[in-house]
């Protein structure tokens, strides 16, 4: 095993801090962006509290612009996404077999830009105009100096462009890791399912979140210089740069949610999983087709090639419907354990369909001119994001929780936790399809009493308090689980994959030898055939 | 060709077919600009996995702790957001960032000496 050299050493908070072991870096991603969650849920809360009635009661329409700002560029660029790659930085070298992640400096470098990208962001609450309030998005016009003057925009820009190169770094060292730090035999073919989502993953990072940080340059220099944007087509130039990036986040919040799940549904159906080489085909077609589909996002500018890019949108059902396919096929015929993280996956796979059925209609121009920028589409990316993504990220640290500290978490709270998540996300975004069909518009702080939309809004904001009561629930249950542990040993719920092979938590460089890999799935491999596969000691020592 | 080159190189030109079916059906330049040089990319990237120096997976030492990387995020963080405070917290930010770069210096320095041992 290789051992590391504290060059210069440091101790106690700041050593903890300035760690570059992997696992570390992971956990304060983890911890950052829940704590990032939690203030963006509490603005949604106030947002819902706002819309249950008609009339402002709450907050005014320039705080209520501010809040859906900051809710959408939280939850994207501060939670979502670095929850996906938290997951990343701390299993993928796991997986693979690796002491370490490829160049933790640059992992650590990754993880603070993405930090003080937030703190920025949130910088702007304390300036004289508030924080950003163009929506995630940052339209221009919309968001030039003319229309939404003032340093909180302007910090915002500058916390998107360090979070987002921060997200960067982080997905640029996974790849790196994948390629270049597999332990022996772990071939490309031999990945876990989750690396192979990472692997694409970091993919569509590196190769679609530069052009956002070119763009938030540009648009910083726009409203400083002017002159960028505001020349004709200079907006769909914006839009097309922006949604190079905006698109295949979706997915970079998903592949990854989606490779938990499938560990999870194999794990817990007790078999190996379900077309294992058809699925890894289907993630990079599916990887590539969602790099190519960004201006349905444009379709009701009439501006872009809508046939093209209904085509290439509509084409993701048939990777999508693999991808499905295989997670169904590995439950068939499994002896499947309903324990929480298996909840959660069923959970995801449940409420992602209905979010990828309603991406279908929006893929289509004629229907996505009249759902657009309605509540329709409010409802649809949450059911892609959290009800899809969340519930594989809540199924991932169920899975994972008892490998990362070593305790499990406890299965009645946990079952709590799922059926006030699973009824609180239906009950809150279910009523905004119709909403957004009746035709209420997205980011408005208020609506006629007489428009019909009271009785669904009312439903959406209980629907609201619902989630945050799920919420609330897992952390009394991670609190409760690491105040009074409950032992997981290495391989609590006899994992297929390297990570469950090391101990929990794992050590400092993860292994001390590794079983021969001779599959996907080598624990599994091992236990089917114990008598003949000694464990290699050292083989992981790289 | 190594196995991790095929399938980055392999995307790449999955993307580049894309793109080449976007040329031909777009009028404008920039979308299929920006497709094209996704799949430049990542067809890039895959062949620099291909072309680096591929010798027995030897003993790496790897550091600890880096307090050079926290200085340097501070800079970059501190020069950035000058942008709107002000030259001189640019200029802090900066001298944060040249300090970060030195002790980054003075970490590796330390690590190859650790390595010769």
């Amino acid at each position: 095993m290789t051992p590391a050299t504290a060059a210069v050493p440091v101790n106690g908070a700041l050593g903890w801090l300035a760690s570059t072991d992997h696992k570390r870096t992971a956990a304060r991603l983890l911890v950052t962006s829940f704590a990032f969650f939690l203030v963006g849920g509490a603005f949604a809360l106030v947002m819902r509290s706002e819309l249950a009635q008609p009339g402002l009661q709450i907050v005014s329409t320039d705080t209520y612009n501010e809040l859906f700002t900051m809710h959408g560029s939280t939850m994207i660029y501060l939670v979502i996404t670095p929850l996906a790659l938290a997951l990343g930085v701390y299993l993928v070298p796991l997986q693979v077999g690796a002491s370490e992640i490829a160049a933790p400096r640059l992992t650590l470098l990754g993880y603070w830009l993405l930090a003080s990208g937030g703190l920025t962001m949130y910088g702007g609450f304390l300036t004289d105009h508030g924080a950003g309030r163009a929506g995630w998005t940052a339209y221009y016009p919309l968001s030039g100096g003319g229309a939404t003057p003032g340093v909180g925009m302007d910090m915002w820009i500058l916390g998107v462009i360090l979070a987002v190169a921060g997200s960067t770094l982080l997905a640029a060292t996974i790849l790196a890791t994948i390629v270049g730090l597999r332990a022996p035999g772990m071939t490309m073919l031999r990945l876990p399912v989750f690396t192979w989502t990472m692997l694409i993953t970091a993919l569509m990072v590196v190769v679609s979140f530069p052009v956002l940080v070119t763009a938030m340059g540009l648009l910083f220099a726009d409203r400083h210089l002017g002159g960028v944007f505001s020349s004709p087509g200079g907006p769909i130039a914006y839009q097309h740069l922006f949604w190079f990036y905006g698109h295949p986040v979706v997915y970079v919040m998903f592949f990854p949610f989606l490779g938990a799940v499938a560990e999870v549904t194999a794990t817990f159906s007790r078999r190996r999983f379900f077309g294992y080489r058809p699925l890894v085909l289907s993630l990079l077609a599916s990887a590539g087709l969602s790099m190519s589909v960004w201006a349905h996002h444009m379709f009701a500018t009439g501006q872009v090639a809508n046939e093209y890019f209904a085509l290439t949108s509509h084409a993701l059902i048939v990777p999508a419907g693999l991808e499905y396919l295989a997670l169904i096929g590995t439950m068939v015929g499994g002896s499947i354990l309903l324990r929480t993280p298996m909840l959660f996956a069923v959970g995801f796979m449940l409420l992602f369909l209905i979010g990828g059925l309603s991406g279908v209609m929006v893929a289509s121009p004629p229907l996505d001119y009249h759902e657009t920028d309605s509540y329709f589409v409010v409802a649809h990316f949450h059911y892609t994001l959290f009800a899809g993504s969340l519930f594989g990220a809540f199924a991932a640290v169920y899975y994972w929780f008892p490998k990362w500290t070593g305790t499990f978490l406890r299965e009645g709270l946990g079952r709590l936790h799922f059926a006030l998540l699973f009824v609180g996300a239906n009950l809150t975004f279910f009523p905004m399809f119709f909403l957004g069909i009746d035709g209420m518009p997205r980011r408005v702080a208020d609506y006629p009493p007489d428009a019909g939309f009271t009785s669904l809004n009312g439903l959406s904001t209980a629907g609201a308090f619902v989630i945050a009561a799920g919420i609330a629930v897992f952390i009394v249950n991670v609190l409760v689980s690491l105040r009074r542990r409950s032992p997981a040993g290495a391989d609590p719920w006899e994992g297929h994959t390297l990570e469950w092979w090391a101990a929990s938590p794992p050590e400092r460089h993860n292994f001390r030898s590794l079983p021969p890999i001779t599959s996907y799935a080598p624990l599994l491999d091992r236990r089917e055939e114990p008598a003949t596969r000694p464990a290699t000691e050292g083989v992981g020592a790289r | 060709m190594r196995p991790a080159a095929i399938v980055l190189v392999g995307w790449g030109a999955w993307l580049a077919a894309l793109a080449g079916i976007l040329w031909i059906w777009t009028g404008s330049e920039l979308a299929p600009v920006l497709l094209s040089g996704a799949a430049a990319g990542a067809a890039l990237i895959g062949l620099y996995v291909q072309l680096r120096s591929h010798g027995e997976p030897g003993r790496r030492r790897v550091t600890d702790s880096s307090v050079a990387v926290l200085a340097l995020a501070a800079g970059i963080a501190l020069g950035l957001v000058g942008l709107t405070a002000g030259p001189w917290l640019i200029l802090v930010g900066a001298e944060v960032a040249v300090f970060g770069i030195g002790l980054a210096v003075r970490e590796l320095r330390a690590e190859r000496r650790a390595a010769m041992r």
